[in-house]
């Protein structure tokens, strides 16, 4: 919310440096996000008035306005509807700074345009216009904008949390910031509503949980017409448009009070006027010109045919004040929050006034708002002596308990850890117009009716800390004594992570969405979606991690990198089954290392992934790392398997389908999923053996088409002693059979109890053999 | 059979010229056997003296030995001669160029956000904390409800909330962890929860995924002073010891009091301090230990919560959120 500086210092004592104003409301809660400084925006901007108003001889959007700025006279052409002769508009020069950005000389149709004339939006006072801000005859041509418009008082954005509605207002802000301060509020009440005359006025309300009380003042015989330039400049500065003398004045009631108000032209209501919900498919037409269709969930004000206004959010098109309302009614009340938010929720409407009601608003004392209204409204200047304000018309049906919350200094020591002492706590209490009533240790408080926040104990050491400041409190560190527990997950997670970074792979973190039109890992899955993506390609949660991995391979090969190593370890998010589980996804492609001198270089290969994840695998302290062939989505066919440790499925691993980057070179890619896993045993050490090993190679000649690890397995089954076994060499070409490939196998044997002699590994071995043999059709090579 | 006397002579002019011309070891070893060897022409001298006429015997015999003497102690100096030389030459064979670049495999990285977050779980288990985790699709109950979030309370405002269409929702904080751990462990407990949050908010100062390390700590007399004690040893162990900390007041529906703290930053080259907020926390809000079924006569505590993207790039010097979540090589590999 913005707050005017020069507005504020009406209702108390305000430090001239604005900076050290907002570094003190900062400090008691009410954080200033930013000063603003409107005159160092504009340059060169100066009141001028029009002299002749043309249309353009070619284009029927563009007006060509002779103007004079006092001394001299230029021709400036404009898009902007309504613009007169003999008024006075501001004008940016040529070389004129606006909203901080430099006017040059323009061309509109080929008709030169000497700068422009400024609508408010133009002036970077509010973010819509479509009219020039028309500034009063009597202030002369060739006067500076800023001067004109009191642009030398900054403006404070007030980024203000939800519980302080209290705080909406100048004068809100000013009464916390002069308690805080030990100042003193001025505050001008207005005078009390003084109207005797009758009234038709009707006012029922049918709805008393949500409308607690409401109050309408007719007013008789008003003019409608531009509000008083004081008043417009103001509602300009909040960032409003000015409409006309009775809207700017309830909207300047609102920014100055905090309670929003309402005025209808009451020669189109039909009396009496309810207070109701809606009925389901009610229409109102509001005056953002849209129609609502309006359900139970809404609280509307009707006339006795039809709802006028959607209550506390935005009024009704069709008894909305214009230049040609001769009769006012004028409502203040009190709405219930959770329901205006829900409407207005509902409804995607978000409105000064809604903002105000769904925070909370004061249900006993909005009389005072409404009194300031009116006391606005008699003294415009717009209005003639038979201006007649009438009896107010009021019903309640509820007031708000007075809430009493008991306060006690040990409770505040207790949670707080000091004693601010009981001087400290009544004088706080007082400043903040809170009621106190003192018994035994304890006291009291009644809360004023405006702080609708302070409900616990809590709350009201709170506004102790907030006044008294948090630099009071003492500092301290705990005594621990919980004990620690380990968290088996995050210590594999970090395994991980250290692994493949020391191995080369740089990590990811990528966005935990991904468009409907990924999961190539995962066709036929149907994934969870939102249903209020920010865009498209963020609509739905990922199965795989390898969407976005991909996604960032592609990217960091488009922007040069052609060596690419990538990991993501991170949750998925699958519709069925284990949720949200663990996975590790990684990607290779290029050279396996960085160019040498030596000419050693070569690519990664299937094998290097395969190493690297068994070698993962056993750093963490699995055992049993099994890798078979099976087709998966998104891989190349042929070209990928699954991994399981301990018989747990465990991942995929294969060449990735290259669907947009046209590298030459296989993408190789794995994804773990370690949800299925038990955390590896911590290991229990067992001696290692101390008897000498018996080694032996086995040179073996199988189909080219016999996949090694079957075979390699058997032999692991079948061996007595064995302890190891490895794959030393491959062969293919002469002198073999061009369907044949040789495969060397070394064997190490060892018993525990004592040293093998040959011809016991022998036997072994020929036994291995003739099982390969009947097998595999394994034979021995020669030679 | 060679007659002695003409292989003596024969010797006496070739051998030293022989061995004057050996250039290597091998050379000299081939020297070696032909003339001083077991089968060499000196013992082929001296075995066949039988067939010298016995008058020249004795001359022909200390001739002989005299050659003998003569290879011996020429052989020995030209052996000590060419080892060392190849020695030399081996030296310089062997000479190794340590300048060239060695065989160089890729280097990883961590990323910057996980080296923030470990450093920030470091430094809080060493104060004692537990590390938890929690779901990062939520329900209602856990995201707001139990928080003293409402519905239609205008705090749901300060979380733009993503929706799945089942009606569940992305976690906006890290908060719901509290819950979950408070359901299932009676206090004293001092956690932290680190994970990643949601929000529906793309700006250039706004990511719609970030991550959150949220802090509990619940016991009999847990008290706001050290709340300020615990953050404060953080931001020194994070930052530097002479870190300056504000509280100011603020609001969270989870908390009573609230606060926000900002750290001093001192902008480079004026002399300025600039208040950056990097954390919000405050006293447990007792609607919150209702929830879980607290006692809230018996238990108090704190709660804080703090965005890890404004960590790491006070720590970095990275001036732009979006960064993180591009994994771009050129930015990623600084780390």
């Amino acid at each position: 919310m913005r707050i005017l500086t020069d507005w504020l210092a009406e209702f108390t004592e305000i430090p001239e440096d604005t900076e050290e104003l907002a570094h003190r409301l900062t400090d008691i809660g009410l954080e200033v996000e930013e000063v603003i400084e409107l005159d160092s925006q504009l340059e060169n901007v100066v009141v001028a008035k029009t002299l002749q108003v043309q249309r353009h001889p070619e284009r029927n959007d563009l007006k060509i306005c002779e103007i004079s700025s006092g001394d001299r006279q230029q021709q400036v052409v404009t898009t902007a509807p309504g613009v007169l002769p003999n008024r006075h508009y501001l004008w940016a020069a040529p070389g004129a700074k606006l909203a901080g950005e430099k006017i040059e000389k323009m061309e509109f149709a080929g008709t030169e345009s000497a700068g422009m004339l400024c609508s408010s939006r133009e002036l970077g006072l509010t973010t819509e216009a479509h009219t020039l801000l028309e500034i009063p005859g009597n202030i002369p041509p060739g006067t500076d904008a800023a001067e004109v418009l009191e642009l030398e008082h900054p403006l404070l954005e007030l980024d203000l949390t939800p519980n302080r509605a209290d705080c909406l207002s100048h004068l809100g802000v000013a009464r916390d910031f002069a308690a805080a301060e030990k100042l003193d509020l001025k505050d001008p009440r207005p005078k009390n509503i003084s109207g005797n005359a009758e009234s038709a006025t009707q006012i029922n309300i049918e709805a008393p949980e949500r409308c607690w009380a409401y109050t309408g003042v007719p007013i008789k015989n008003i003019n409608v017409g531009p509000a008083n330039f004081n008043i417009q400049k103001r509602i300009l500065k909040m960032g409003l448009r000015p409409l006309n003398n009775i809207v700017d004045i309830t909207n300047y009631t609102l920014f100055e009070v905090g309670h929003p108000l309402h005025p209808f032209d009451a020669d189109k209501l039909k009396y009496p006027v309810v207070v109701r919900e809606a009925k389901n498919n009610e229409q109102l037409t509001t005056l953002d010109d849209e129609n609502q269709r309006l359900t139970e969930d809404d609280l509307v004000i009707a006339d006795s045919e039809k709802p006028v206004a959607m209550a506390g959010i935005m009024g009704g098109k069709s008894t909305q004040v214009s230049r040609s309302t001769d009769n006012l009614l004028l409502e203040g009340a009190y709405f219930e929050p959770t329901g205006i938010r829900r409407s207005a929720a509902n409804h995607k409407l978000h409105t000064e006034a809604s903002h105000r009601f769904e925070r909370g608003t004061d249900s006993e004392n909005y009389h005072r708002c409404l009194a300031r209204c009116v006391e606005l409204i008699e003294n415009d200047a717009q209005q003639d002596a038979d201006i007649t304000v009438c009896q107010p018309v009021e019903t309640r049906k509820k007031n708000k308990e007075s809430t009493q919350i008991f306060f006690s200094s040990a409770s505040f020591k207790k949670l707080i850890g000091y004693d601010p002492g009981q001087a400290t706590v009544l004088d706080t209490f007082k400043r903040l117009g809170l009621q106190t009533e003192e018994k035994n240790d304890q006291l009291t408080v009644s809360s004023p009716t405006w702080r609708t926040d302070l409900e616990f104990e809590e709350d009201l050491i709170e506004e102790i800390v907030r006044l008294n400041g948090y630099e009071e409190i003492p500092t301290e560190f705990p005594e621990i004594n919980i004990a620690h527990t380990p968290h088996h997950k995050k210590q594999i997670e970090e395994k991980i992570v250290k692994f493949l970074a020391a191995r080369g792979f740089t990590e990811n973190i990528n966005f935990s969405f991904v468009s409907k039109d990924d999961h190539r890992f995962n066709p036929g899955e149907e994934p969870l979606k939102l249903s209020n993506p920010l865009a498209q390609h963020q609509s739905t949660m990922r199965q795989s991690l390898l969407d976005g991995l991909y996604e960032s391979l592609a990217q960091n090969f488009a922007g040069g990198e052609k060596n690419i190593r990538l990991f993501e370890v991170g949750r998925i998010y699958p519709a069925e089954g284990e949720k949200e589980p663990l996975h590790v996804g990684i990607l290779a492609l290029g050279q396996l290392n960085k160019e040498s001198w030596d000419n050693t270089g070569r690519e990664f290969d299937f094998y290097d992934l395969k190493g690297l994840v068994s070698a993962l695998f056993d750093y963490l302290g699995y055992e049993n790392i099994e890798f078979a062939p099976a087709n998966q989505p998104g891989f190349k066919r042929e070209r990928c398997g699954i991994i399981t440790v301990e018989n747990n499925e465990a991942g995929k691993i294969g060449e990735i389908v290259d669907t947009n980057i046209d590298s030459n070179l296989p993408i190789w890619g794995a994804e773990l999923d370690f949800s299925k896993l038990e955390a590896p045993q911590p290991t229990n050490y067992t001696p290692y053996p101390d008897k000498p090993t018996v080694k032996r190679d086995l040179d073996l000649i199988l189909k080219i088409d016999q996949p090694v690890g079957p075979v390699k397995e058997t032999i692991r089954s079948t061996a007595r002693w064995l302890e190891n076994i490895t794959i030393f060499d491959f062969y293919r070409g002469e002198p073999l059979a061009s369907d044949e490939k040789s495969v060397s196998f070394n064997l190490e044997f060892r018993a525990e109890d004592r040293t093998l002699n040959d011809s016991e590994v022998n036997e072994v071995q020929d036994e291995i053999l003739t099982i390969l043999h009947k097998k595999y059709g394994a034979r021995l090579r020669e030679g | 059979m060679s007659d002695p006397l003409e292989l003596l002579e024969k010797a006496r002019t070739e051998a030293p010229e022989e061995l004057e011309e050996c250039s290597s070891l091998a050379e000299l070893e081939d020297f070696r056997v032909k003339y001083l060897g077991r089968n060499g022409i000196i013992r082929e001298i001296l075995s066949n003296m039988s067939n010298v006429p016995p008058e020249k015997r004795p001359e022909v015999g200390k001739n002989t030995n005299k050659l003998k003497n003569k290879l011996n102690s020429r052989f020995e100096s030209k052996e000590e001669n060419l080892k060392k030389q190849e020695k030399e030459k081996k030296k310089k064979e062997q000479w190794l160029d340590v300048t060239l670049p060695g065989r160089q495999t890729r280097s990883g990285h961590v990323h910057p956000i996980r080296q923030t977050l470990q450093e920030i779980e470091t430094i809080f288990r060493q104060m004692g904390f537990n590390s938890k985790d929690g779901p990062e699709i939520e329900t209602d109950w856990y995201n707001f409800e139990a928080l003293n979030i409402p519905k239609d309370h205008p705090a749901r405002d300060m979380h733009d909330t993503f929706y799945l269409e089942d009606g569940r929702l992305l976690r906006t904080h890290t908060s719901p962890v509290q819950i979950h751990v408070m359901e299932n462990t009676q206090p004293p407990l001092q956690i932290i929860a680190p994970g990643k949050v949601f929000r529906r908010d793309a700006d250039v100062t706004h990511s719609p995924m970030f991550s959150q390390v949220e802090g509990l700590w619940v016991d009999q007399e847990i008290t706001f002073s050290e709340l300020k004690g615990t953050l404060e040893l953080f931001v020194h162990r994070f930052f530097s010891e002479d870190t300056r900390l504000r509280f100011r007041p603020s609001y969270f529906p989870f908390t009573e009091p609230s606060a926000e703290i900002d750290i001093a930053f001192e902008q480079p080259g004026s002399d300025s301090t600039t208040w950056l907020e990097i954390l919000g926390a405050g006293m447990v809000h007792p609607r919150v230990f209702e929830a879980v079924g607290y006692d809230t006569d018996r238990y108090q505590g704190f709660a804080f919560g703090m965005g890890v993207e404004r960590l790491a790039m006070l720590k970095y010097g990275v001036d732009n959120l979006q960064l993180f979540y591009e994994n771009d090589y050129r930015f990623l590999r600084q780390f």
